[in-house]
């Protein structure tokens, strides 16, 4: 059975504060309720597509590159990502961006999606955590939680 | 004379480069220079491997490519038992083929479908494609989707396998997980078929290129993690040979190494490469096929590689049909690997190409080195040459339609950073 | 490596600025950073101390503006808006 809720972490375990994803979906996985599963994002837009695809409700963890002070969270919505310019959307090899692209082309988008992302500074291989986003963790953890149980459509 | 600091107005914007950039002078109407950079993340993990367990190393190879994880797990799985002087049979053996199936399918049509598919059309991306040709993107999403589920199936994940480990499989998947993948593959086995029918009428540039392809050759099967390093210019090697064949070398303009033949030059791994090579390894109907689209034995044209990825995915439908028809559990699914004081060295068949592994083990157990030749490394100097010819015949484009034809050149061998959908930085220069 | 690419080309640029001007020391320099850049005004000094080390640049302050507009045409890229030279 496909699960009512789920929340998608994106991310790289080994590029600085891009693992920033993978590490809130550890945090929730305890507190998470029966209805929500939890998964980490494929590494290509189409399987990141098939994942989320045709789902009620999906909640997506990221890192962003710049759009705010390191370590603040962005949240972004249906509305708001289409307001965005396509250049940002359709960002270089950006799987996320890949599979709302296409998932939008071919209709199959969740009904409701909605994105955070702290904005990280470190991206390098190898690179350790920033500390302002190890601090944003726990918020952001509690922010995607908020977001996944939340039942209004707003 | 008191020296005044002076502000010199600039105004030159930088941009963040894609993994790949790409350099072409011309002088004088004349194809001067051609140097392409790509990014290469293995020379990080190899420093990650020293100090760690042997059985780490499939864990963390696995992190090196999200679209082909199960490549880099497999050689170090395969250089780590050649190390202990353990080889695998039955169906542990036939259980690696299949993953790697899964790993063909969904790696070649991800290629085909979104990348290289929207270059012979003329259009910018798969999202364009989408819009134009719905059917054709939804059928291989599906597909590659059955390439994925058969990954997962068989490695606990589809993105990140954490079920193979030296000696075999922590867990063996049952019969019946396996038998219910059966429809599906059906269904991709017809769609593979299409697929090859499809690439075939795309319209085709036709350079003929004079390759030394180099491919693993077995000696009753199509390769995936066995067989000799073989070349079309009469190499007949071991894995264990290859740092006494090639060699890796640092190039000016690149901190990626480059891979050649000793006292040869460039050669070719990949698709190209492992068709020519092994032609007769593949079932007739797939022969037949490959005739079918337009494919000799031989293929030297690399943007006809869109139709070799075609039929091999085709064969690796057909192949993991065949190895789940007749699959037993395993019993034990893994087998004891004790390591210490030891060299082992592997190269198997990664979607991409040759894919070489070696691994020196310490007196007390741990990796004491580890080298990784990733096959985009060794193709690198082959693609420059693809894009001497493709630049040379394209002093009088336009830099838009210059960048266009040198991306789906590059594209012709799936290098990694192909995973950028358009990576890369092109910079000409007339002078 | 993006930040790594992106500095290489920076100093190029730099240093030519500088070789063109007469080859004086570089002490300041003065920059635009996109919204989209994945730089801070510290990451970037951090990473130009690295990248300017042993050259004409060597020790320069840097000075950076930053963009908050995320969609501004540049704004994925790092703008050289000047050089000082001494």
């Amino acid at each position: 059975m496909r699960p009512r809720i789920r929340v998608v972490g994106v991310g790289h375990p080994d590029r600085g504060d891009d693992a920033a994803g993978l590490d809130v979906l550890d945090r929730i996985r305890a507190r998470a309720p029966a209805d929500m599963d939890i998964v980490r994002a494929a590494s290509d837009g189409p399987a990141l597509l098939a994942q989320i695809e045709s789902l009620l409700h999906v909640v997506i963890v990221d890192c962003a590159r710049g759009g705010g002070a390191p370590g603040a969270i962005l949240r972004l919505d249906t509305a708001s990502l289409a307001a965005l310019p396509p250049a940002h959307r359709h960002s270089h090899g950006n799987a996320l961006a890949e599979a709302l692209a296409l998932g939008e082309a071919l209709g199959c988008l969740p009904a409701r999606l909605t994105i955070l992302a702290v904005v990280g500074e470190r991206f390098g291989i190898g690179d350790a955590m920033s500390p302002a986003v190890r601090a944003a963790l726990p918020s952001l953890a509690s922010r995607a939680l908020e977001e996944a149980t939340c039942t209004n459509t707003g | 004379m008191a020296l005044e600091a002076r502000t010199i107005k600039v105004d030159y914007l930088a941009r963040v480069e894609g993994e790949g950039a790409l350099y072409v002078r011309f002088r004088d109407g004349t194809l001067e220079d051609v140097r392409l950079t790509i990014f290469e993340p293995p020379r990080f993990f190899e420093a990650l491997l020293r100090g760690r367990k042997p059985g780490e190393a499939p864990d963390i190879t696995a992190r090196i490519c999200g679209i082909c994880p199960v490549a880099y797990q497999m050689s170090a799985v395969h250089a780590m038992e050649t190390a202990a002087g353990v080889t695998l049979g039955g169906a542990i053996r036939d259980l690696r083929r299949l993953i790697y199936c899964g790993e063909w399918i969904e790696s070649h049509v991800l290629h085909i479908y979104m990348l290289h598919a929207p270059d012979f059309l003329g259009l910018p991306d798969a999202v364009q494609l989408a819009r134009t040709h719905g059917d054709i993107v939804r059928r291989g999403l599906r597909l590659k989707k059955a390439g994925n589920a058969l990954i997962e199936c068989i490695g606990g994940r589809a993105i990140h396998p954490v079920n193979v480990r030296v000696g075999g499989f922590y867990r063996a998947p049952s019969r019946e997980a396996l038998r219910a993948m059966l429809p599906e593959l059906e269904w991709a086995r017809e769609a593979a078929l299409e697929t090859v029918r499809f690439v075939a009428t795309l319209p085709m540039p036709t350079i003929e290129q004079d390759y030394e392809f180099v491919a693993l050759r077995h000696a009753t099967e199509y390769p995936f993690n066995e067989g000799r390093i073989v070349s079309s210019k009469g190499l007949d090697i071991a894995p264990h040979q290859w740092p006494d064949v090639f060699e890796e070398f640092q190039v000016r303009h690149s901190t990626a190494l480059h891979a050649r033949v000793k006292d040869r030059g460039n050669y070719l791994t990949g698709p190209l490469a492992r068709y020519s090579l092994n032609f007769d390894r593949l079932p007739a109907h797939i022969q037949q096929a490959a005739r079918d689209a337009g494919l000799g034995p031989v293929c030297r044209n690399p943007f006809q590689s869109i139709i070799v990825r075609a039929i091999e995915v085709l064969f690796a439908c057909d192949e993991a049909l065949r190895i789940i028809a007749a699959y037993e559990e395993p019993e034990p699914s893994f087998l004891p690997v004790d390591l210490r004081d030891a060299i082992g060295h592997a190269a198997t068949e990664a979607p991409r190409g040759l894919l070489y592994q070696r691994y020196r083990i310490g007196d007390d157990g741990l990796i004491a080195e580890a080298r990784i030749v990733p096959p985009t490394s060794q193709n690198q100097a082959s693609i420059e040459q693809d894009l001497w010819t493709v630049a040379a015949g394209g002093q009088g484009m336009a830099d838009a339609d210059l960048r266009a034809r040198c991306e789906q050149s590059i594209r012709n061998h799936d290098p990694c950073i192909s995973c950028a959908t358009h990576f890369l930085d092109l910079r000409v220069e007339r002078a | 490596m993006h930040e790594h690419r992106l500095m290489r080309d920076l100093m190029q640029r730099i240093e030519s600025v500088a070789r063109a001007e007469g080859g004086g020391r570089v002490i300041r320099v003065h920059v635009w950073l996109g919204a989209l850049s994945h730089f801070t005004p510290d990451h970037f000094a951090e990473h130009f101390t690295d990248a300017s080390a042993g050259t004409i640049a060597g020790s320069a302050e840097t000075v950076c503006e930053v963009s908050r507009d995320v969609r501004h045409p540049d704004a994925q890229g790092v703008r050289l808006v000047s050089v000082e030279l001494e």
